[in-house]
């Protein structure tokens, strides 16, 4: 089973949105990381079938989607950045007539929907209105509807935007169980996302893939460059200023912990630390940087 | 069959629709049964006081005392004979100059009868009909053999110059069976009310359906639906029939009510009643008054339909609900407007080549089936009725055709 893209543009007007992509998607996870703009919600509408190529296409097992329609949507589940739904509709309702759209039987839809209601928390809230529910009730709502129909091929644009903590971390093992034998993107810019789900992980920037690897090849990039020390909390102005920040926590006797992105260690006392995707990701979008308490 | 009755279920779950539903049949109620209001006798009791009589007792009254049964020719020397009494003592026969207890007791049971008269003895040339006084009796009795020449000289008269025009006339009203029938019932008036009720629920409906397909644009929701197996063509069709099921039961279900309503009101026997006692003399449709509310209603079921699918394949091209409702309503008008704002040929084919075609008031089917209206093409015509319901037959399909074109093929450039 794989997705290939295959030299996939995207032109409007004045602008190349997804500049001659191509990746071929395997069973696994895969993390789909780059800034906002970067032509990543670009690149999964194309993927999804909803938004047509400029040039390129795109392959589920060698034939083009084009070509399969409704055999690959059949086998396909999408959750797009922005979950839109008919506003008369509440929860159960909804999930039936996306089973029904989805070509499911009766029974195994009813079957389905309780089983996905169970896992993304919802059962208690199926007959209440989608348009009435809590912003990361809503992304639950548009993550079940995409596991519906046990798509061999998914892909959710931004899953956990307006998902709580303790959500993000029972989405993470709901996806972890369902990911077996089957191909899952994730688009995300919110590195935790996937850092520990993603087995593969393509990163995209001005509308290019600029790297493609599994998790542990691509933070091999940064090797050498992750540094921690503490430093008087005093100084800290001084260091975010001469320093690019990736973290920093403030502790009890005065000093605050720093991890920061530099070729060399810029204190004597600084050592280094094992890479994780997310130093990667700053190191490759510096504007990106958010420093967090 | 299952996405079906989900997507009717979806339709019928919001409010509008509701809200629209219950405002359709409502005003089926309302306009059938407004014409009962104008129902009136005025006359004096038995202690000499002037009374008016309206509604349900004006029907009864009349029930009892019109003359009716088929319409011999005898019948019509009477009603002639009749009138010209009271012309002769009053110098007119029209309510305001003549006593209305000498129009109820003398002339009201007769007339239904006078007005065909009148017209079937209008002056070949000039379409002029006679005065009262000027009329023979012994012409009244040819009446029905007069009928062919009157329709031949209407038709020279208002379509000049095209003789096709009259050889469709007369081969249509050659079928109309004669003698005529006349029982009271609904007047000619409700019927219009019946054509007004069509266009008002020509609208609702445009409503209801504007926001089939272009709301799932402006929520969004149709990046998910677009990705299912179904959610396709499959859907679309899906779509178009539910639409079409909900306000084409909504209509049928009106439009009886409409129906069973005024004859209720009226009565069932009128709708017995010839069309040509009720309109022209010589109305081309072979119809009593009951198969004309039916051709109405079926008839303006297939230009709603016409309408409705239209408004589909506006909403599937539409972004917005807004944008798709606005441009349902502007089409749904547009054959009234050309109708008031662009007479003649162009104007009438125009009319007649809109989505809308038929829905309206002087535009309306109701209109073309009782007048003599042609469209007419190199040495050709077509009787307006007929191209409006050819027409209707095939631009249901094509635009249902391009809606499930549009929708299926919709993808972001």
């Amino acid at each position: 089973m794989k997705l290939e893209v295959e030299n996939i543009t995207k032109k409007y007007k004045d602008k190349t949105a997804v500049d001659n992509v191509s990746i071929t998607f395997t069973p696994g996870v895969w993390g789909l990381l780059g800034a906002n703009g970067a032509g990543k919600t670009t690149l999964m509408r194309m993927i999804a079938g909803i938004m047509e190529p400029t040039e390129g296409k795109i392959l589920y097992d060698g034939v083009p989607i084009e070509t399969l329609q409704g055999e690959y949507r059949r086998i396909f589940g999408y959750l797009p950045q922005e979950f839109g739904f008919y506003p008369e509709f509440n929860v159960q309702d909804y999930l039936e007539y996306m089973a029904a759209l989805k070509g499911m039987p009766k029974r195994e839809a009813k079957r389905k929907i309780d089983e996905l209601l169970e896992q993304v928390s919802l059962s208690e809230v199926r007959k209440k209105k989608i348009v009435k529910l809590s912003g990361g009730m809503k992304r639950r709502v548009g993550i079940a509807q995409a596991l519906l129909n046990d798509p061999e091929v998914l892909i959710l644009d931004e899953p956990t935007s307006g998902l709580d903590p303790g959500e993000r971390v029972r989405f993470r093992n709901l996806l972890s169980e369902f990911a077996k034998d089957r191909i899952v993107v994730i688009s995300t810019h919110i590195v935790s996302d996937v850092e520990y789900i993603a087995n593969q992980n393509a990163i995209m920037k001005d509308g290019k893939i600029i790297e493609n690897d599994t998790t542990e090849q691509l933070v091999r990039l940064v090797d050498g460059k992750i540094w921690e020390c503490k430093i008087p909390s005093s100084d800290l102005v001084k260091w975010e200023r001469a320093l690019k920040l990736i973290n920093l926590r403030n502790e009890a006797d005065g000093t605050t912990s720093i991890r920061y992105l530099s070729d060399q260690a810029e204190t004597p006392d600084s050592v280094s630390a094992v890479p994780r995707l997310e130093d990667l990701y700053l190191w490759l979008f510096p504007q990106e940087g958010e420093v967090r308490l | 069959m299952r996405l079906l009755a989900l997507e009717i279920k979806r339709v019928l779950k919001t409010k509008r629709t509701w809200i629209l539903i219950v405002a359709s049949v409502l005003l089926a109620v309302f306009m059938a049964y407004i014409p009962i209001t104008f129902v009136t006798v005025q006359k004096t009791d038995e202690s000499g006081n002037y009374v008016e009589i309206t509604g349900k007792d004006a029907i009864n009254y009349y029930k009892s005392n019109m003359v009716q049964g088929v319409v011999k020719p005898e019948i019509l020397r009477d009603a002639v004979r009749r009138y010209q009494e009271v012309y002769k003592t009053y110098d007119s026969v029209y309510g305001d100059n003549i006593p209305s207890e000498v129009y109820y007791e003398k002339l009201s049971a007769y007339q239904p009868y006078i007005r065909g008269i009148k017209e079937a003895l209008a002056d070949r040339n000039n379409g002029m009909s006679p005065v009262i006084a000027d009329i023979s009796i012994d012409k009244v009795g040819e009446y029905y053999d007069l009928l062919e020449s009157r329709l031949a000289s209407v038709i020279d008269m208002e379509q000049t110059g095209h003789p096709a025009a009259k050889e469709v006339a007369l081969s249509k009203f050659a079928k109309v069976q004669r003698p005529y029938e006349y029982y009271y019932g609904a007047p000619s008036d409700s019927m219009e009310y019946e054509t007004f009720f069509i266009f008002l629920i020509t609208i609702l409906c445009a409503v209801i359906v504007a926001p089939i397909f272009s709301t799932e644009y402006q929520t969004g929701a149709d990046d998910i639906i677009r990705c299912t197996k179904n959610g396709k063509r499959k859907l679309a069709i899906i779509k178009v029939a539910s639409a079409c099921l909900i306000v084409g039961m909504l209509y049928l279900l009106c439009g009886i009510t409409w129906i069973v309503v005024t004859n209720s009101l009226f009565g069932w026997e009128g709708t017995k009643t010839s069309i040509q006692l009720s309109f022209s003399v010589t109305t081309l449709l072979p119809y009593n008054v009951g198969q004309l509310q039916w051709a109405n209603l079926l008839g303006g079921f297939l230009l709603f339909l016409s309408a409705i699918c239209f408004t589909l394949l506006l909403s599937s091209l539409a972004k917005s609900n807004v944008s798709a409702l606005a441009l349902a309503l502007l089409f749904v008008l547009l054959p009234f407007l050309v109708y008031t704002v662009m007479p003649g040929q162009l104007g009438d084919w125009l009319q007649t080549l809109l989505p809308g075609a038929g829905i309206g008031l002087g535009n309306s089917l109701l209109y073309a089936m009782t007048n003599f209206d042609f469209l007419h093409l190199g040495s050709a015509s077509f009787w307006n009725t007929d191209v409006m319901l050819m027409l209707a037959l095939v631009k249901i399909p094509l635009f249902i055709m391009f809606t499930i074109v549009v929708y299926d093929r919709k993808r972001i450039r």
